[in-house]
């Protein structure tokens, strides 16, 4: 069993230590053997085998010095700080790519390259590079589709390696539990199957493109409210079945060369430190062979870091005395592998082994990446046009109608979309600076806009690479339009007269409101309205967007709400307009893909892979936690400052607050928040997760399952497409339980598999879906192990998660032994 | 990237060099040469497109008719046969006045040898690539609306770290060897080339044959900075070969040639699939209209074999020397892109060539994908 295993490993590290102690310092206690795999075949992704690059790493490991292997296990500072990072200047780092997020040198004695790393969520976001832009994640998971997950990750890999860095930093897993979370828009949605298959094909199609890729933050840091100090209270079988099986699917089928470790603790261990995260589960039983790299700050200590996991400090220093400024200390802290930790395996704290494991995963994951072989090259020029070939091409798929409706103000018998251009005569586009661009999220995961932000309200850098301010990139929606309906008199207004819009909507064939609510890193947004200036003070929303949208509509001939969001809003106004689409955050060429889905060009299919609820009173956590950050009069919470919000916390609120309220309780299990949870409690979502709408209409029948030789089962159906209109539907797969299942309180159904298929109008065709039997199996805590309960399994087939809005709901049973 | 395009844009001859010679200097046998030459004007451009806009551009005309430049020969005499010569020279432009090459002194030229009246002459340091021997077959000669258009700039390159050997003249025929030096092994930039030129004159006819092979810093044919044969960028990286003549009869000279190009390696090891190959052919006139007008025109046309790419230039100028050392220039040009299939433009981009090789065309936003282009540009060139 797992644990076992992990035991070997423990003891066959202390006994190799002791043999590389006796070795000295000078290096060649590699632990060669140990760290050999016999596996000659080349992993999706890599360039190498694992036997070819076990033993060329064994090779190089057994070359190197004590001062070697800790100039590389260490970050060397933040080269892009100088340039004014975040606004805050950080040193220069020697030998570094100017524009590089981190940085650790090469060993040229032994031909290991350099390592430029770059933020790389939806595309590399470096200053003045002009990278590509894609839609935010969130919205590639409204594809559902592995398939554009690795062209998606292809594209950012090309374009990592053309700009010449080595490792893209990106590939963030954590499951939407909290739709105020500021990074949600960085993540895949609310369910573990299909956040894992995505991040997998995606972290596929990065390092394909001989460029190191990440999955992140592992794990459990699923807000961002006092991130760097809060605890994420879970039980083990909820950690499995939920975010660490999203985890573990990306990583065991990805196989990514980083890890990036987390800010929070899990169970009172920090994620960069938690010996249960990092060595038993990670590294042992899932056999992860990459490197775990601490986010940038997360590192808490030297030994306990090293010991129990962490292989990579970030963002480090240069040298143990470089210079840092005061603030940048703080934030990140540290340097805990320089001398601290040349010391502790001087003095045996760390073993040798331990070290010698650090940089043995550091140059096999170099190797077989392919960077070894071919270093990285001089920066080039992006292809513009290849680009945004692809970034159109991910929006049209990611872009979801939610809503079509008759329209109530306009005498016709159809839908209001799609509005064929030959039939629209006059449009009316309000709102979102639509007449600039389209909305970015913020921090690192944002985007870096192509000039500069289009509505810069806020006075940051020009072009930063870590937007602090809503940024509105690419293509004008209005422009787009314009376009798209040539023989159309299109008028703009901003929205902040929203009487005027209206008079001119009462007179226009078509109605868009355009809205948004912006999401950044390292802040939780403060309700999940719109943003507004009550929610927002940037400066760039200056209007009340629910007061805009129902007023606009109200007096409108057809409307239609399209928003740009980077996660679940309400939507107080959702019955008084015709359509409402979710653009998420689209990417440079998004206007282009809402125009089409708009005029028809483009035929949407995309599904929500997160829930949007009615009300916050529906979430799991109806509230965010107290910012213990605020009692310090700051507006984050700093690790070292730890000590002093406690006090004053437990000043103000009593003895035992401060440990209180950084907890973060999963008391839900394994009713995760969205259609888990509301399943459970039977709460009706105001858009269900897998929902979306096509101009196509399909009709589902002839569902079996069956189980297969090895254990899986096989769920085949058959989707017609009865409509004149060539589309592509994803079909859903549900698995219910049997009752008897061990352990927590299941939820009523949940994902195991799903297909997206292209059907010619009035074809049909068959599907079948695979599911692996783990993905209908449980955690058990007493045995440590995957297991499947004998009994009757049911497979419900669907177009929603939300069964009873639905007519296409197929169900099937089979029973396991 | 504006330094790039500088010198991408560069373009001259050898031979308008040698002819630029006005003044000379010797000092204890040594005979210095210098020479210089400042080109400005006004260019237009439709369908421009850069950064997600797209427009129309008039700017200064800095070195689209050819390169700004001053440089200077060194030569002396050792006996009746040998002359010991060097040649330095330096590109700018007049838009900004940067240098073509940033931090680099002597960026077009800097090269020094020993020259034999019957065994020609041998020469070390940094040269023009020999597919610039191919000037003399362009009927643009070398603007960046001409023959370096369609190929992305494939002829229009230096060598540095090269040695050139040029025959001196055998029965009308010359020949000329080109080797570049890449890093040692262990270096990261090892860059090599090879070429040879021979040319072949009779009477009004010249005929001309180039082969050139360029590798990127790994050894390998790649094509233009990273995307292959690609729309965007300078290609760099390319074993190329070179076929054109030329027939003067009387007022007019006649050229056509071939080239083809082949980038074998290109989007090595990557996930993506790039056009590797791509066939020019180009025809065109000089007329000399009087002693001081020469009127071009020319249609250059090139297919990519994988990706369907095959764009037309069509070309017209006229040049006015109004003595040898002021010239007026006017050119115009239209180029036009065929849209490709969908299937490759994720790998290859869009068909959007444009006049100036470092950019690209859009005249829809929404769908760069075989966008035409027109413009032109008119100015003076002022030259010692």
């Amino acid at each position: 069993m797992a644990i076992h295993t992990y035991k070997k490993t423990k003891l066959a590290c202390c006994l190799l230590s002791i043999t590389a102690l006796l070795y000295g310092c000078g290096g060649s206690g590699s632990s060669s053997g140990a760290n050999t795999s016999t596996d000659t075949s080349i992993p999706a992704g890599h360039s190498v085998s694992d036997a070819e690059a076990d033993s060329r790493a064994n090779s190089m490991l057994a070359q190197l010095t004590l001062a070697q292997k800790i100039d590389i296990v260490h970050g060397h500072g933040s080269p892009v700080g100088q340039l004014g990072y975040i606004g805050l200047n950080y040193p220069s780092v020697p030998g570094a790519m100017d524009l590089a997020v981190g940085y650790v040198p090469g060993i040229d004695a032994i031909g290991l390259p350099e390592n430029n790393m770059v933020d790389a969520s939806s595309g590399v976001t470096a200053e003045g590079l002009q990278a590509t832009s894609l839609p935010a994640t969130v919205a590639l998971a409204s594809t559902w589709s592995p398939d554009i997950a690795y062209a998606y990750g292809s594209r950012i890999g090309l374009e990592a390696r053309t700009l010449g860095f080595t490792t893209a930093l990106g590939g963030g897993v954590n499951l939407i539990r909290d739709p105020r979370n500021g990074r949600g828009f960085e993540y895949l949605g609310e369910d573990p199957i299909l956040a894992g298959e995505l991040a997998a094909k995606r972290t596929i199609g990065v390092q394909e493109n001989k460029i190191l890729s990440t999955i992140k933050h592992f794990a459990f840091n699923d807000i961002e409210t006092n991130r760097m100090i809060g605890n994420s209270v879970v039980d083990e079988q909820t950690m499995r079945e939920t975010e660490l099986l999203a985890f573990e699917i990306a990583i065991t089928k990805g196989k990514p060369a980083y890890v990036m470790c987390a800010f929070n603790q899990v169970n009172g261990q920090y994620a960069c430190e938690n010996d249960y995260l990092l060595n038993q589960v990670l590294k042992g039983e899932w056999g992860y062979q990459g490197m775990v790299m601490s986010d940038w700050g997360a590192q808490s200590s030297t030994i306990d870091a090293a010991l129990n996991g962490l292989d990579e400090e970030q963002p480090g220093q240069d040298k143990q005395d470089t210079e840092i400024p005061y603030f940048m200390s703080l934030y990140m802290g540290g340097p805990w592998f320089i001398d601290d930790l040349a010391d502790a395996v001087t003095n045996g704290d760390v073993p040798l082994s331990r070290l010698n494991d650090m940089v043995f995963r550091k140059i096999r994951s170099m190797i077989a990446m392919g960077v070894v072989d071919e270093p990285p090259q001089a920066p080039g020029d992006i292809n513009e046009s290849a680009g945004n070939v692809d970034a159109k091409a991910f929006a049209d798929a990611s872009i979801i109608l939610l809503q079509n409706k008759v329209p109530a103000n306009a005498e016709q018998t159809s839908k209001v979309l799609p509005a064929k251009a030959a039939e629209i005569n006059s449009i009316v586009v309000v709102g979102n600076h639509a007449d600039k661009g389209v909305l970015s999220g913020g921090g690192s995961g944002g985007a870096a806009p192509l000039i500069e932000n289009q509505v810069d309200e806020c006075g940051q850098l020009p072009i930063s690479p870590y937007p602090s301010c809503p940024t509105y990139i690419g293509v004008s929606p209005l422009t787009a339009i314009e376009e798209e309906y040539p023989n159309a008199t299109v008028t703009y207004f901003e929205g902040d007269d929203a009487d005027a819009a209206a008079d001119a909507a009462a007179n226009a064939d078509l109605t868009l409101i355009f809205a948004g609510a912006w999401f950044s890193e390292g802040t939780d947004n403060a309700d999940m309205k719109l943003s507004s200036p009550a929610n927002n003070d940037t400066g760039v929303y200056t209007y009340d967007q629910d007061a805009l949208i129902a007023t606009v509509a109200a007096k409108a001939k057809r409307s239609v709400v399209v928003l740009e969001t980077g996660q679940p809003v309400l939507m107080p106004w959702v019955d008084k307009v015709d359509g409402i689409i979710n653009a998420w955050y689209p990417g440079v060429r998004g206007a282009y893909a809402i125009a089409d889905i708009i005029s028809g060009d483009v035929n949407p299919s995309a599904k929500l892979p997160v829930t949007f609820p009615k009300a916050e009173s529906d979430l799991v956590a109806t509230s965010l936690p107290t910012n213990l950050g605020t009692f310090l009069g700051a507006t984050v919470s700093i690790k070292s400052l730890a000590s002093y919000i406690k006090y004053y916390v437990d000043l103000y609120l009593g003895d035992g607050a401060y440990d209180y309220l950084r907890q973060v309780f999963y008391t839900e299990k394994l009713a995760w928040n969205g259609y888990k949870w509301m399943d459970k409690n039977n709460i009706e979502p105001l858009f269900a997760f897998g929902h979306g709408l096509s101009y196509s209409t399909f009709t589902y029948s002839d569902v079996s399952a069956s189980e297969t030789s090895d254990g899986d089962v096989d769920v085949s159906f058959t989707i017609a497409n009865t409509s004149d209109i060539d589309g592509t539907e994803i079909a859903e797969v549900y698995v219910s339980l049997p009752d008897n299942v061990p352990g927590n309180e299941q939820p009523p159904k949940r994902l195991a598999g799903f297909s997206r298929v292209s059907i010619n109008a009035h074809d049909s065709s068959k599907v079948t879906v695979s599911i692996p039997r783990k993905y209908i199996s449980t955690w058990d805590v007493d045995s440590q192990a995957w297991i499947t309960t004998s009994g009757s399994y049911t497979f419900t087939v669907a177009d929603t998660s939300a069964l009873a809005d639905t007519t296409n709901v197929l169900t099937t049973s089979i029973t396991i032994n | 990237m504006k330094t790039l395009h500088t010198l991408l844009a560069a373009s001259v001859t050898l031979a308008i060099s040698a002819s630029a010679v006005a003044t000379e200097l010797t000092v204890n046998d040594v005979t210095f040469s210098p020479y210089a030459r400042v080109v400005g004007g006004i260019s237009y451009i439709n369908h421009g497109y850069d950064a997600g806009e797209t427009g129309s551009l008039t700017e200064v005309a800095s070195n689209q008719w050819g390169t700004s430049y001053f440089g200077a020969k060194l030569s002396v005499k050792l006996d009746d046969h040998f002359t010991g010569i060097a040649n330095v020279e330096s590109g700018f432009g007049t838009l900004n006045g940067e240098t073509n090459v940033e931090d680099t002194l002597f960026n077009r030229q800097a090269n020094v040898g020993i020259a034999h009246d019957q065994y020609g002459q041998l020469t070390f340091g940094t040269h023009l690539m020999l597919s610039q021997d191919i000037i003399d077959m362009d009927p643009m000669r070398f603007q960046s609306i001409g023959i370096n258009t369609l190929v992305n700039g494939i002829n229009d390159t230096f060598a540095e770290n090269s040695v050139v050997y040029r025959s001196a003249n055998y029965a009308g025929f010359e020949f000329a060897a080109m080797q570049k030096f890449g890093g040692e092994v262990s270096d990261s930039e090892r860059a090599k080339a090879q070429a040879v030129s021979l040319h072949y004159q009779n009477g009004g006819l010249a005929v001309r044959a180039i082969w050139q092979a360029s590798t990127d810093e790994f050894g390998r044919y790649t094509g233009g900075e990273y995307y292959g044969l690609g729309t965007q960028t300078q290609w760099l990286y390319a074993k190329t070969a070179i076929v054109a003549a030329s027939y003067q009869l009387a007022d007019t000279k006649i050229s056509a040639g071939f080239e083809q190009i082949k980038a074998d390696d290109a989007g090595y090891l990557l996930s993506y699939t790039f056009d590797d190959a791509a066939d020019m052919g180009w025809v065109g006139v000089n007329y000399q209209i009087n002693d001081k007008l020469v009127a071009n025109a020319a249609f250059y046309r090139i297919t990519m074999s994988y990706s369907g790419k095959q764009s037309n230039l069509y070309a017209l100028g006229l040049n006015y020397e109004f003595n040898q050392h002021f010239t007026f220039y006017s050119t115009l040009g239209y180029i036009g892109n065929n849209a490709i299939s969908s299937t490759f433009t994720s790998d290859v981009g869009v068909n959007n060539h444009s006049l100036d090789y470092n950019e690209v065309a859009c005249e829809d936003t929404a769908d760069c994908n075989g966008a035409s282009q027109l413009g032109g540009y008119f100015g003076v060139v002022l030259s010692l």
